[in-house]
């Protein structure tokens, strides 16, 4: 779903929409349940690298944002709260 | 010699050279083999002797290398699993190679509980390095070594490799067949002294365990580990923080750092050494590569576990090679390239290449009918495609079989199609890799759905995939066709599917 950028999303919206993007990646079920602004989609979730790309890719298409991956790091990318505000200024770049 | 004699020479004569930096802990050569001396006593404790098989289902750990040579030095036989892989496929794969011990994590252990019926059968130790540097060594479960298979005592290393979800490949490999070729490998490579070398790769590939792990362990290097998922910002800084020396690539690593657009903020001098390998790296990159980091050696190189140590490498002088050449064939390892008929074929032109070296596997675990196929007169079928060219360059040109290389990872499309046709609403699936610029390929899955599979979606068969198969073997595309295409009566026409794989529309869309 592309979705407008003027338009302001609820953190929690996007949270529960990655959720459902993260979930075919992720091994164990129970944490996926469990996800919110604190979550380490590394240490919490054990996304590895080619997880990674796959979020990356899931979060473009369905936020209709353009995610440079040279922009990301572990520290930056692993908690969940950062994911979300990385997703937040890409939406409203231009606003 | 053995693999735990690289680790004792290297320890007596450095003992206090740092082996591995593993996020901010940090482990001495010497402290190292004293913690590798308390393990393997732990597990000759449990039974571990020639021809007993131990596991390592961790992730890139110091915990992992001290159990890698504890297990070698205890005589055992190392089964190199990783925390990477779904619990299910480590219980597959304990099952299937026969192993006795497995060394986890407490929180891999509580995750492999329901898969793995440790009653009575298996012993499983779970490491831990405390915060003071000690080891923690804790049993879970215990039971009884199985019978020893007298035939495969000298095995050192199992490697589980692409095969089907019934009948895994393992390929087995003697203490000397890993060993035989690493002297050469290191002089070609031309390592200097006090290396640091990051890896990024998991533990348990033979690219890793060889040109990493065995090589740089005999030369006392420092190993800087890593088990985050791999970001380009996250090497540029370790470089910068570690003075990284070395690292080796599979291809996807090298395009993200081809593509690295800010590789001023960083000192990325330290980086003398990159290898190449797990599939071929476009030629385009490697130029880009070698033009934007010209201090950087980038040495492509070619290996399958199947042949235990290095077929050819790009190395020394890695400029005098044709870019799109993996290097010529190292000294005492045997390429020719043979047509269908098994003839040999002269140079420039594309058939198979065989390899013969005392690096070639000793066979596949159980197969005997698979390794007499593949091994013929001492010869191995590697069956990827490719070319000698007049100077005796090596290039890869594709594969004879199926098998779906993605991020670096091989993949045999009949263990997705296996557990595909598990769902109640699907009668048939078939698998082959699509072109993907990062992964090189991704896997793409083609399903004849049933009655009961009418309203199946695609998020719900990617939901059914994860609960067995690691994440790099969920089919990144799925299709709903109404049949498959087929040659003859029942063989899967994989060609026709690769060019309907074209227009595969994205899961994600």
């Amino acid at each position: 779903m592309n979705t407008g950028k003027t338009e302001p999303i609820e953190r929690s919206e996007i949270i529960e929409r990655l959720s459902e993007i993260l979930e075919p990646w992720v091994s164990d079920t129970d944490s996926i349940e469990k996800i919110g602004e604190h979550t380490n989609l590394i240490t919490d979730l054990g996304l590895d690298s080619i997880g990674v790309l796959q979020v990356i890719l899931g979060a473009e298409k369905e936020f209709g944002i353009s995610i440079d991956e040279q922009e990301l790091e572990s520290e930056t990318f692993s908690l969940m709260g950062n994911l979300v505000g990385i997703i937040e200024s890409k939406l409203y770049e231009n606003n | 010699m053995r693999i735990i004699d690289l680790l004792t020479r290297s320890a007596a004569a450095r003992p206090k050279t740092t082996a591995i930096v593993d996020r901010d802990f940090k482990l001495s050569y010497g402290r190292m083999f004293e913690a590798v001396e308390t393990l393997a006593s732990r597990l000759t404790a449990a039974g571990c002797k020639s021809g007993v098989r131990v596991a390592i289902a961790l992730g890139n750990s110091a915990e992992y290398l001290v159990s890698f040579f504890a297990i070698s030095a205890a005589g055992g036989t190392i089964v190199g699993l990783s925390a990477r892989m779904t619990p299910s496929e480590v219980a597959r794969l304990v099952e299937r190679a026969g192993v006795s011990i497995v060394i986890t994590s407490k929180a891999y252990a509580k995750r492999l509980a329901d898969s793995l019926d440790t009653a009575g059968s298996i012993t499983m130790l779970l490491v831990q390095y405390e915060t003071g540097g000690k080891l923690d060594i804790e049993a879970a479960a215990s039971g009884p070594p199985r019978r020893i298979d007298e035939r495969n005592c000298d095995v050192a290393l199992m490697v589980p490799t692409s095969g089907t979800t019934g009948r895994p490949k393992i390929v087995m490999l003697t203490d000397n067949q890993l060993i035989s070729n690493l002297a050469v490998y290191r002089l070609l490579m031309g390592f200097g002294s006090r290396n640091v070398v990051y890896c990024a790769l998991s533990f348990h590939h033979i690219y890793c365990i060889c040109a990493q792990i065995l090589t740089h362990v005999s030369l006392a290097d420092t190993f800087v580990v890593s088990d985050t998922p791999f970001f380009i910002k996250d090497f540029a800084k370790s470089v910068e923080r570690r003075r990284l020396t070395a690292t080796a690539f599979v291809p996807y690593m090298a395009i993200l750092l081809a593509d690295f657009a800010e590789p001023q903020q960083f000192d990325l001098k330290s980086l003398k050494y990159v290898t190449l390998s797990g599939a071929r790296t476009p030629v385009s990159i490697y130029r880009t590569l070698t033009n934007k980091y010209p201090w950087v050696n980038f040495i492509n190189t070619y290996g399958m576990s199947e042949a235990g140590s290095r077929i050819s490498i790009a190395s020394p002088f890695p400029s005098r090679f044709p870019p799109g050449s993996v290097g010529s064939p190292m000294p005492g390892v045997n390429v020719k390239i043979v047509d269908d008929e098994g003839t040999d074929l002269p140079f420039e032109h594309r058939g198979q290449i065989l390899v013969k070296s005392s690096g070639v596997m000793k066979g596949y675990y159980q197969q005997a009918d698979l390794t007499a196929q593949t091994i013929v007169d001492g010869w191995l079928r590697t069956g990827d495609l490719g070319k000698l060219d007049e100077k005796g360059n090596l290039y890869i040109l594709g594969r004879t079989k199926d098998v779906i290389i993605t991020g670096g990872e091989n993949v045999c499309p009949q263990e997705i199609e296996e557990s595909l046709i598990e769902h109640p609403g699907i009668s048939e699936a078939a698998v082959v890799g699509q072109k993907d610029r990062l992964l090189g390929e991704v896997p793409v899955a083609f399903i004849v759905a049933n009655s009961r599979g009418e309203k199946l979606s695609q998020a719900d068969i990617v939901k059914f995939c994860k609960a067995k198969l690691s994440s790099h073997k969920i089919p990144r595309f799925i299709r709903f066709v109404r049949k498959l295409p087929k040659l003859g009566s029942s063989k899967i026409d994989r060609n026709a599917l690769r060019k309907m794989a074209g227009n595969s529309h994205s899961l994600m869309s």
